[in-house]
């Protein structure tokens, strides 16, 4: 066995998500025991632009009731994928049980997993900036939307939270390097507190990028949402008598080649092993998987290989994809989000622990440990 | 366009750029003091006054229209200018 330091934990002590299956962690949870009753249409973000989605199922969140959550004004110009981000956080933040004081806030910092940002933002400024007669005629209240922390920014501005603000990109992975992040931050010292989660928005070019891309299976869907989770120092949070929903405990992640399955198999495969092992666990510990590329030709059957050889023996696994969509960026946080769901669903007797693997076609994988907080 | 239907047009159009409900805009009120507006959504309300109405209300005209009334005011004389072929 290699030698490695353990991690210290990240305790999540809130969290937001949204989701095709609607807003929280109950509905999620409901979602993945008995499926969506019905999924929610696509908002069309190209009107009279695009020919609409490509002849595969695009499931996304339902009504948003934006003004419900986030009030009625300076909302004009935010788009959707700011809207999906900014409710989560907002969930959060209430889950938190207290307001956070003007202190607290200004100790708390968010870094969210998103490779695109808004790719409708993006889109149309863009062909604003091509088609429109005069420069002033592209709308510039839109045009912040058009970087990829334009999200993180929001968030910070609408909370008051002045701590480091962080987009991460990674391709699949995206998730697993904001968790690495965080925990390098909040072990630094540089933030007290911060939002970590990830971001992905149902749009029209985003699923026919899926589509024509050949990565997806036929009939795997397309989808959206967005997870936040609330996190602390686990020590600094054990020491003040509080408790959480659960701690983030090894987190690996890296990149193997776009091309090469075999090394590819071998990095998660080992990224499984360091997570565990940094973590102080072993396979045998492990109770439930929550699996990343599901319905990705090529890659999924390197997940699960990985997983069976380091676990040797069959896990209960959570396929996310299945029922809320392919999620890319905000993928690994909604895998998160699902075995939280699951565990408050169905009460254990013992602190369970869950790996959230995974790989993308792109070359990223790795692994997150998950233990239940009792 | 009748003058009427070119003012609701106006009214509409930045009742929405400023996020104000039905009626809550006035004529006098001031854009920037009563209605939390910024230069960037100005600049929004002219350009769509331009790209939706057809009128082509110079920027250097913008402290000519710190409420509705002035907006009415001067793309009321940029109108009938244009009418009449000047």
């Amino acid at each position: 066995m290699t030698t490695t330091v353990a991690v210290r934990p990240l305790t999540i002590t809130a969290c937001g998500v949204v989701s095709p299956a609607g807003l929280g962690l109950d509905v999620l949870g409901g979602a993945l025991r008995s499926g969506v009753e019905e999924h929610a249409a696509p908002v069309s973000g190209f009107e009279d632009v695009v020919d609409g989605y490509p002849p595969r199922p695009a499931w996304a969140v339902p009504d948003l009731r934006v003004a419900e959550h986030l009030g009625r004004k300076g909302l004009r110009h935010i788009d959707r994928f700011t809207l999906l981000g900014l409710i989560a956080c907002k969930l959060a933040l209430d889950e938190y049980g207290r307001p956070l004081t003007d202190a607290e806030r200004a100790e708390t910092g968010v870094v969210m997993a998103t490779n695109t940002g808004s790719l409708v933002s993006m889109l149309e400024v863009g062909r604003d900036t091509l088609l429109q007669e005069k420069p002033y005629l592209v709308n510039p209240a839109r045009f912040p939307n058009v970087v990829t922390n334009a999200c993180t920014g929001q968030i910070a501005i609408r909370n008051s939270l002045t701590g480091v603000n962080v987009v991460m990109s990674g391709g699949q992975a995206a998730g697993l390097a904001a968790v690495r992040f965080a925990r390098t931050t909040i072990g630094d010292g540089r933030s007290r507190r911060l939002l970590v989660g990830g971001i992905e928005e149902l749009s029209e070019v985003a699923a026919w990028g899926w589509h024509k891309s050949g990565a997806l299976r036929d009939d795997a869907a397309v989808g959206e949402g967005a997870a936040a989770f609330l996190v602390e120092d686990g020590e600094t949070v054990a020491a003040e008598g509080r408790t959480g929903l659960a701690e983030l405990l090894g987190c690996e992640v890296g990149y193997y080649g776009a091309r090469d399955a075999e090394g590819r198999l071998d990095g998660l495969r080992s990224g499984i092993e360091r997570a565990l092992d940094r973590s102080g666990l072993s396979p045998g510990e492990v109770d439930v998987v929550a699996v990343g590329a599901t319905g990705q030709l090529g890659v999924e059957e390197i997940e699960e290989r990985a997983l069976q050889e380091v676990l040797g023996r069959p896990v209960p696994t959570v396929r996310v994809a299945e029922t809320l969509g392919e999620l890319y960026s905000a993928s690994v946080p909604l895998q998160i989000a699902a075995v939280l769901a699951l565990w408050r669903a169905e009460p254990a007797d013992h602190a369970r622990v869950a790996l959230v693997t995974s790989i993308g076609g792109d070359g990223n994988a790795g692994c997150l440990v998950v233990r239940e907080c009792r | 366009m009748t003058l009427d239907v070119l003012q609701e047009k106006i009214r509409g159009i930045i009742s929405q750029e400023l996020e104000l409900e039905d009626g809550e805009l006035t004529a006098e009120g001031h854009f920037i003091d009563e209605y939390d507006a910024d230069s960037l959504s100005l600049i929004t309300i002219l350009a769509r006054i331009e790209k939706e109405l057809g009128i082509v209300v110079p920027q250097d005209e913008l402290p000519n229209m710190p409420n509705l009334q002035g907006v009415f005011d001067v793309v009321g004389t940029i109108n009938s200018r244009e009418s009449q072929g000047v």
